[in-house]
């Protein structure tokens, strides 16, 4: 077992000493820096400390002094039979926002939607979900919806907003002008139906574009995006493709590709993974080879791929390497890219022709629905309305003012058209601009259907009343067409009409409508039908490669590379709390975007960058005309010469109590450039550094695990790892050493006894992406607090689960010169390794936080629980302190406003002061209120919280098992993180029952715990990281 | 105490002589009892004697057919039975009155094939003669009154102590000065002249003393203030509407799920809603105590026209005071002790089927359930939940413990109550 040192940042890797010696991430702030917002300097005097002192005790006396108010308990004046007062009920459901498909399961309490979890019974999202699925929960109870329709900024009602808009549609038809609906992707069958209606009606268009565009691979496939199936593949290549976290299916992709990645139960084999990229992506980081190329390389590199596997060289020696590799699992093998340009598009699908995917891994007779787009509609709406040929627009699920690359042409543009629309439901730039809002109901508010992929159906149904005075988009459109059905009934006539003949299973249309509504999907595999591929429906694979060679092969030193991020997605999610301060999973950045550069570009510019301040020196990057200036943070693994940047950021318009602190980064979309019709996220560009710094807020350094004291960094292995054929020597390769130190613990303590449940959860670091879906799950289930940018900036940020991400080397003991020097040779990306490592608490079975309260506020349970009593909590955070895993959190401010008299919140004295963000005070709203899950304390502000390791739901599983008369089964109990999971990489049980999946899994050779060598004994262990090294091993085999 | 006795004794005694039903002389006493058990199971949901609900009132109901259906040579109250048992039969038979009749709004009438034709008399003897077994009027008030304050629980008798230790530590002064003053007055007969002293609240330890009384005083009063804090047993509040335990629990054992049909569900027991009132009050719109006053706010809350006998008005739910209050850091599941800790109702809301006015009759205070916690067992051998629970069977079995109380399964640790 080689020594591997391993690090959170490039800071750490620079300065060792001093990061390793950093046990809490800021200065334990004294009153000064308590009172103060971090963006000025100030003081407190003794003045203010004797009127925080008076306050408090007055505070305390007339809470003593009053009496107790009087309670009401409101019973329904008829009681709905499905609802049961303290009962949750699941509904089956569908969401596709902002490109991202999920089918769940919707969980409402007394009737409010509270949490989402996966579908099991869906095929395409498998029972998984991402954090943005999770998050989309909070965005219904928003307070920036629009809340009536509006007529610029005048509320209307839809009388008048129907008549007034219906007149001057038709007026413009009258005219002979054109009328748009302008679209992102619509996978919904009867919405598609409806718009048809629309279109009849006012000889209408419908002009489909999607902010982040597949228009290019839609090209070159014959406008249907193939069904790619990860999990048939043994060799798969991806890119420039980010198919784990936002490519076109992540949820499918990463559950597909999890299913060939786990080695449990003594399996030995596993896929092998090749990611080709310029920035560092989650798919890139889970691979098992990465091949780092500059963006426009990412085009090239294809055609070189296609040469080689055609005839063996192709002059690239990578691509040689990565070829030999495919070639030899050809019929298993699959090639996959992000590129937006259909040339590239047509190499790839000639690569995967030529190694005889298609029908093995690659199935057209399955196509996705879910990205439609085609950027020269995009263009078209523009000239159209420039030129006057459209006099009418109507926006639908789309917000082109913030994420059209000419969206201040598209400004001006628009104010000539005769009326516009828009259908969104929170303000954003385009409904600002639109003469007109006709606000849509939100998802969990409505009835829908969604087929992501041919032949599958899923129906969105609501799950609560509309809450304000908005309409559903469809109804909206089939009034305007003079058809006055419901929607419901609408999906229900079109689903009898055109689905319901398609089956054979069900007799009466009522029977597959019930049914579907319950399981929430329908499959009909008579839909699925060959259609068109590469093969003929675009250029020869010949000339496409010379236009890629032509178009990519001078892009020049410094190259731009704009991506989604996994949070943000599109920018769908930038309105949502819970979605901006979860970390990116590379960056480890919240609220705002930055530009990701080389660690070369870094250490030769001399870049500054003061991770215990979090200034970052900021750059100007231009390209294709535009610019934006941000700061610029150095990610190993990234491309000498590459500057990435996400798109979605840099709203201009918000709505609701959040206000301005969601108006976050800079918006990267005027940087797209075009290649033929098709929008290029790959540009040359040039950079300047400025001499200016900017704050960011990033938790990278936050809760280091302290190996100080652990013998360093090279003697303790908090994250272990290995490689395949490693581990088919020998099943505990890289964690040899768990049996010397198991053997070497011993205890004065007594020992806990656990009669019933001793709960454990164990976590597969080779299936973990990195993706976050866990930590949202979490946030959502356990009532954990958004605190804002400035409070992350201090390391207050909240979650009680994070995703600790660690680079290594590949090969240590080349990159074991001092990396502080600055005359070292180049950090070369390509030898950068990434092991994500889900941290929570880990339940210890001798916990050191438990041996150090004062007040006994934290204590071990009968079931393995390390309990944290709120309400015994006096703060002293001794607690915090003495976790080795750093994985309590301390509530600095009431961020829940738990504290409350009568709803006033004591803690506005803080709030207006600017100490507390706009976006913490909006989660106090009553509205934003609804989301919180009733079973859970709200924590007030002094005490100590952390994972309970979902103890509501352990005892909600213990009283259904007791209830029925019978023993707690194995999976009935899962852990939120667990459900959310899209890999399943965790694994949540009993380990005093032995036949549990978990107790086998503690049998498993790799299973091993952080840090076990100081004794904690952990409930929460994990599973080696194993990489597919097959070929390397062979390699140094041979230089051997 | 036991001057108390001989006046609860004359108590129930005249209880008991004013609760001695009086039947008239011409009503067979059994028959008739047995007359109003089957008339209340059977027939109460949708007929009361006196007034017309979903069925007609029944009063002289005998009467009617006897005079009106005589046919086909059979007598009235031959159609009767066969309408009770069977209402299409006499229908079918085209007896008129029963075809005239047969759409008496708004529902049609249940089938009771089983009766039998002495029990059909029996339920005709009530029904003819409803009020042959009530107890005289001023009675009726006087269960209510002396089961309420029966049910009270004692309150102890620490204030006679205190009255007791203040009189003490009063006659204790006294002496002192008494003893005092005929010190002084021995002194000067004996012609010592004495000079007066310091007086003892002068003293340096009195002061002392007193001071350091003081301040443990206070810091008791402010812990016990501070324990108090939010505890509230006996809590009392006037409802909105003054529905009474005591009758519908009490005398008319209604059982306690009926209404509160979350208990063995989840975590709340759930205060009714007006659907569940109105399964019975659709029929009975006088209460005993308050005649018509109070059930008319059930049908102002939900919409009842009880004229018309239709749904008209705006439901509204009715705003009860809430009087159990637990903590927000308190999770308590109603189901969890009711279904799979076997507990009665009683056992911690007390005897609320004797309660005209519900109160908070257990503290609701932590060391109360960790006390439970402690004392009670759990349905260890017959719930096969606990069969997991091996090592415990084995030190039952091997009488290592005699007995496994919810402490035992981990029930006093702090995430079984605060997450």
């Amino acid at each position: 077992m080689e020594d591997k040192v391993y690090w959170k940042g490039l800071e750490e890797l620079e300065q060792p000493s001093q990061q390793n010696d950093r046990e809490f991430a800021d200065e334990l702030p004294v009153l000064g820096s308590i009172m103060e917002p971090i963006t000025t300097k100030g003081t407190t005097s003794r003045r203010d400390f004797l009127k925080m002192l008076g306050f408090s005790t007055t505070a305390a006396v007339v809470a003593a002094g009053c009496e107790m108010p009087v309670r009401k308990s409101i019973p329904y004046a008829f009681k709905p039979e499905e609802v049961t007062p303290g009962i949750a009920n699941y509904y089956a459901s569908a969401t596709y926002q902002g490109g991202d498909y999920a089918a769940v399961l919707v969980k409402t309490r007394e009737g409010r939607p509270i949490k989402v979890e996966g579908n099991s019974l869906a095929t395409v999202s498998q029972g998984g979900t991402s954090s943005r699925a999770q998050a989309s929960v909070l965005s219904l109870y928003d307070g920036g919806r629009y809340r009536n329709p509006m007529r610029g900024k005048e509320n209307i009602t839809w009388e008048t907003a129907d008549k007034e808009i219906g007149e001057k549609l038709k007026a413009v038809k009258d005219a002979g002008g054109k009328i748009v609906i302008y679209s992102a992707t619509i996978p919904s069958p009867s919405t598609l139906a409806a718009i048809e209606e629309f279109k009849k009606a006012y000889g209408a268009d419908h002009l489909v574009s999607d902010a982040v565009s597949y228009s290019g691979i839609l090209a070159a496939n014959g406008g249907a995006i193939p069904s790619y199936h990860f999990d048939k593949a043994k060799v798969i290549v991806g890119i420039g493709c980010d198919f784990l976290g936002t490519w076109l299916s992540p949820i499918e992709f990463a559950k597909d590709w999890s299913k060939n990645r786990k080695l449990n139960g003594g399996k030995k084999e596993m896929s092998r993974h090749i990611q080709v990229e310029s920035a560092l992506t989650v798919t890139g980081s889970a691979a098992d080879k990465r091949v780092v190329v500059k963006p426009s390389e990412e085009a090239t590199f294809a055609v070189d791929l296609l040469k080689a596997i055609e005839s063996g060289a192709s002059g690239n020696k990578r691509a040689d390497a990565v070829a030999k590799e495919l070639t030899a699992a050809k019929g298993a093998a699959l090639v996959v890219s992000g590129s937006n340009d259909p040339n590239v598009q047509t190499v790839v699908n000639a690569i995967n022709k030529a190694l005889d995917s298609y029908g093995a891994t690659i199935s057209d007779s399955q196509t996705y629905n879910t990205k439609k787009g085609s950027d020269k509609a995009a263009a078209d709406l523009v000239a159209g309305l420039d030129g006057g040929t459209i006099k009418a627009v109507i926006f639908y699920n789309s917000n082109p003012l913030l994420t059209h690359p000419q969206a201040a042409k598209l400004k001006d543009a628009l104010k000539k058209a005769a009326v516009s629309v828009s259908f969104s439901e929170v303000a954003d730039e385009t409904s600002e601009a639109c003469a007109y809002v006709c606000p849509d109901n939100h998802w969990l508010e409505s009835w829908n259907d969604v087929s992501p992929k041919t032949g599958v159906y899923n129906i969105t149904q609501p799950t609560i009343t509309k809450l304000f005075n908005t309409r559903q988009a469809q109804e909206t459109l089939l009034a305007w067409s003079g058809n006055n059905t419901n929607f419901y009934d609408y999906i229900r006539a079109y689903w009898d009409k055109n689905l319901s003949g398609k089956q054979s299973k069900f007799t009466g249309f009522n029977a597959l409508w019930d049914v579907t509504v319950h399981d929430g999907e329908l499959v009909l595999d008579g839909d699925k039908t060959s259609v068109g591929t590469w093969s003929g429906s675009y250029t020869a694979p010949a000339d496409a490669a010379a236009a890629v060679t032509a178009a990519y092969g001078n892009l020049g030193e410094t190259q731009l590379k704009v991506y989604e991020s996994v949070a943000i997605g599109d920018g769908t999610w930038a309105g949502n709390p819970f979605q901006q301060e979860n970390p990116d999973p590379i960056t480890k950045i919240t609220w705002g975007n930055v530009v990701l550069t080389s660690v070369n570009f870094r250490r030769k510019n001399n870049i500054k960058n003061d991770l215990e301040l979090k200034d970052y020196q900021l750059v100007k990057v231009t390209a294709n005309g535009q610019s934006v200036t941000l700061p610029a943070v150095a990610v190993p693994g990234v491309a000498d010469g590459t500057f990435a940047i996400a798109v979605g950021y840099g709203k201009t318009v918000t709505n609701g109590a959040a206000g301005n602190d969601l108006k976050v980064g800079q918006n990267a979309y005027p940087l797209l450039g075009m290649i033929g019709d098709n929008y290029s996220f790959i540009s040359k560009a040039t950079v300047e550094v400025l001499n200016q710094e900017e704050k960011v807020a990033i938790t990278q350094s936050h809760h280091n695990i302290v190996l100080k004291d652990l013998g360093g960094i090279k003697k303790r292995h908090i994250v272990k790892e290995t490689t395949l054929p490693e581990y088919l020597k020998s099943p505990d390769a890289g964690n040899e050493d768990r049996k010397e130190i198991l053997e070497e613990l011993v205890t004065l303590y007594y020992k806990h006894e656990y009669p019933g449940h001793h709960w454990k959860m164990n976590i597969d670091l080779n299936s973990c992406i990195g993706c976050g879906a866990c930590v949202t799950a979490c946030n959502i289930e356990n009532n954990v607090p958004v605190v804002g940018k400035d409070q992350v900036i201090r390391s207050r940020e909240m979650h009680w689960m994070r995703i600790d991400r660690y680079f290594t080397f590949t090969k240590m003991e080349e990159n074991a010169t001092d990396p502080a020097d600055k005359n070292a040779p180049a950090l070369p990306a390509e030898e950068v390794d990434v092991v994500f490592q889900p941290m929570l608490c880990q339940q210890c079975d001798n916990a050191p936080c438990e041996n150090v309260c004062p007040v006994a506020a934290t204590t071990h349970s009968s079931e393995g629980l390390n309990q944290m009593t709120y309400n015994r909590c006096i703060g002293t955070r001794y607690c915090a302190n003495n976790c080795p895993y750093k994985v309590r959190r301390f509530n600095w401010y009431d961020y829940q406003a738990a504290d409350s008299f009568d709803g006033k919140r004591v803690g506005k004295m803080w709030a207006n002061e600017g100490l507390l963000s706009d976006v913490t005070n909006s989660m106090h709203e009553p509205l934003a209120r609804m989301v919180l899950n009733p079973d859970v304390t709200v924590r007030s502000r002094g005490v100590i919280e952390k994972c309970s390791f979902c103890v509501q739901r352990t005892q909600e599983g213990k009283l259904a098992a007791k209830k029925e008369n019978r023993p707690l089964k194995d999976g009935e109990i899962k852990s939120a993180c667990q459900t959310a999971c899209p890999t399943d990489a965790i694994v949540f049980g009993d380990g005093n029952n032995k036949e549990s999946v978990v107790a086998g899994l503690l049998q498993d050779p790799r299973t091993f715990g952080v840090i076990e060598e100081i004794h904690t004994m952990p409930n929460v262990t994990y599973l080696t990281k194993v990489r597919n090294r097959e070929e390397e091993a062979k390699a140094a085999g041979k230089e051997a | 105490m036991r001057k108390k006795l001989p006046l609860l004794f004359a108590f129930a005694l005249i209880f008991n002589l004013f609760s001695t039903v009086s039947f008239a002389a011409d009503v067979d006493k059994a028959k008739w009892n047995d007359g109003k058990s089957l008339f209340k199971s059977n027939c109460a949901s949708c007929h009361n004697p006196k007034v017309a609900t979903t069925g007609p009132a029944l009063m002289g109901v005998t009467k009617r057919w006897e005079d009106g259906a005589a046919y086909q040579g059979k007598p009235g109250t031959y159609w009767l039975h066969m309408w009770i048992k069977n209402w299409s039969d006499a229908v079918a038979a085209k007896n008129p009155y029963a075809v005239n009749i047969q759409n008496y709004a708004p529902s049609e009438m249940n089938r009771f094939p089983t009766l039998k034709d002495e029990d059909i008399d029996k339920i005709l003897l009530y029904v003819e003669n409803p009020d042959a077994g009530s107890p005289a009027p001023a009675a009726a008030a006087a269960p209510g009154a002396g089961g309420a304050a029966g049910a009270k629980p004692e309150e102890g008798s620490n204030t006679t102590l205190y009255l007791l230790g203040i009189l003490m530590f009063v006659l204790a002064g006294i002496l002192v000065a008494v003893t005092r003053r005929l010190d002084t007055v021995l002194s000067e007969q004996k012609g010592v002249k004495v000079e007066p002293g310091t007086p003892f609240y002068k003293t340096r330890s009195f002061i002392a003393a007193a001071i350091l009384i003081g301040f443990v005083g206070s810091i008791f009063w402010l812990a016990e203030g501070g324990i108090r804090l939010g505890r509230q047993k006996g809590y009392q509040p006037t409802q909105p509407i003054r529905f009474s335990h005591q009758l519908h629990a009490g005398k008319h054992k209604i059982d306690c799920q009926y209404c509160h049909i979350g208990a063995n569900k989840g975590k709340t027991s759930g205060i009714p809603t007006l659907n569940t009132c109105m399964n019975c009050h659709k029929a009975v719109s006088k209460g005993p105590v308050y005649g018509t006053e109070e059930i008319a706010k059930i049908y102002k809350a939900v919409g009842w026209d009880p004229e018309k006998k239709v749904y008209s008005g705006t439901p509204r739910p009715v705003e009860w005071v809430r009087i159990h209050n637990l903590p927000d850091h308190v999770y308590f599941n109603h189901s969890q002790h009711v279904v799979a800790g076997k507990v009665q109702c009683q056992t911690c809301h007390g005897p609320v089927e004797t309660m005209a006015e519900v109160y908070q009759y257990a503290p609701l205070s932590m060391g109360w359930c960790v006390n439970c916690h402690r004392q009670t067992e759990v349905q260890f051998a017959s719930n096969n939940y606990y069969s997991t629970y091996e090592k415990l069977h084995e030190d039952l079995k091997n009488k290592k413990i005699d007995k496994v109380t919810v402490e035992k399964i981990g029930g006093t640790e702090c995430a079984k109550c605060h997450y």
